[in-house]
């Protein structure tokens, strides 16, 4: 076929392919592959909520198209644990949208708000879709290198100093895949302040919400003999 | 041993900030919380002209999520704090297995104080390869498979990307694995 497909040719290759390939080729070789690779949780979710889904599952009338915006109830219980947990108060009605996995949700707001040749700001190493969505609404990307919280404050001023038109969305991930970097409440104040001074839209993806341990213990040479 | 998911500094939220709302959408997912990847559920939560923009394309594009996930998706947000805290406690423990065992076998990780990802700089005997090359060797001698760093763009090659998604045990046999690349 002589066509093009532009969107498509802008996308980057996926050097995870060539690593998935590999696995899969060693595993069929009989090789017993420890997988790092993929953030895919191996756990099954908590038993009452697979008990509710089997629940649910019987009933016919749950079987129909359900609602895009997704059900009153579930859009309530998520302005409910952000109220309860962060202190935040959300309106069910205009704040809060169930999207299909953040994926889904991020891709199709880049849709929405990125016009062509807008910039759009992301701190890198980044998750591959904060990349590729921008990439597929027709933005340009502006790479923010990712040392630390402060050093990113002053790229993206810097950002935002030298470049026109100015950037319009900053894409943001904390706790940060793949760097882990965490940010505290102050970084976030700056950003906001930021962004209200300079009228960017800020997107933060916040996929890892629960996953923040206490302090690491270092290997102690006397007590990790033996183990 | 510090048993400490209770008292655990928990991450803030962008919406926390006064006037964020003005400015922000910001995205939750159920996947990493609760163990629910394979399920899609997400939320774009905040700014109503950016909620709303969103919403209207995706009224166009999709019919919601199955509504068994929807409703078990409830449960989830308001009665498994204690299950939450668990998932939390099962990646430390994980974290601390993987990076002690890195650590004694001379590669000088940092432990992520977030997320379910050790972030490892490619050790100096090995950095001039180049991350892919060097998953390639990870791969082909240690039987261990990790994220190449250049898969994240800029500024991601001199690293590699570990997933906390083995067990402890499997970890370990991940560890005997690796031993033969610092010997």
């Amino acid at each position: 076929m002589q066509h093009h497909f532009a969107r498509i040719d802008r996308l980057p290759p996926y050097v995870f392919a060539v690593i998935d390939e590999l696995k899969l080729k060693a595993r069929r070789a009989g090789e017993d592959i420890i997988d790092f690779g993929m953030g895919n949780p191996d756990n099954p979710p908590p038993q009452a909520v697979i008990e509710k889904l089997c629940e649910a599952a019987r009933k016919p009338h749950n079987h129909r198209y359900s609602a895009s915006r997704g059900i009153t109830k579930l859009r309530l219980a998520i302005a409910h644990y952000y109220q309860r947990r962060f202190g935040v108060e959300l309106d069910p009605e205009s704040e809060v949208l169930v999207t299909l996995g953040v994926k889904e949700g991020f891709s199709h707001l880049m849709w929405a708000v990125v016009n062509p040749g807008d910039l759009v700001m992301v701190p890198t190493p980044a998750y591959p879709i904060h990349l590729y969505a921008p990439v597929f609404a027709n933005g340009d990307l502006l790479h923010l290198p990712l040392e630390s919280p402060l050093q990113l404050l002053d790229e993206l001023q810097r950002a935002c100093r030298q470049h026109w038109p100015r950037p319009k969305v900053l894409v943001l991930n904390f706790p940060h895949n793949p760097t882990t970097t965490c940010v505290d409440l102050d970084f976030f104040r700056q950003i906001v302040a930021f962004a209200r001074e300079h009228e960017l839209i800020v997107v933060h993806d916040f996929a890892y919400a629960d996953l923040v341990f206490d302090g690491y213990q270092a290997p102690q040479p006397a007590a990790s003999a033996g183990r | 041993m510090p048993t400490s998911s209770l008292t655990v500094t928990r991450p803030p939220s962008l919406l926390q900030v006064p006037g964020a709302k003005d400015v922000a959408v910001e995205f939750f997912s159920m996947s990493k919380s609760f163990n629910m990847p394979g399920w899609r559920v997400g939320f774009a939560l905040g700014n109503a002209t950016l909620v709303g923009a969103l919403r209207k394309i995706k009224s166009y594009l999709d019919y919601g999520i199955f509504q068994p996930i929807q409703i078990a998706s409830i449960i989830a947000l308001n009665d498994m704090d204690q299950e939450v805290a668990a998932i939390r406690e099962v990646y430390r423990r994980r974290r601390d297995t993987l990076v002690r065992g890195l650590q004694r076998l001379g590669w000088p990780v940092v432990p992520p104080r977030g997320t379910m990802f050790v972030w490892a700089q490619i050790p100096e005997a090995y950095r001039a390869m180049g991350s892919l090359e060097f998953a390639k060797h990870l791969l082909k001698e240690a039987k261990v498979a990790v994220a190449p760093g250049i898969g994240f763009g800029h500024g991601g090659d001199p690293y590699v990307r570990f997933a906390l998604v083995e067990n402890e045990h499997r970890t370990r046999q991940a560890l005997r694995g690796l031993r033969r690349l610092f010997s």
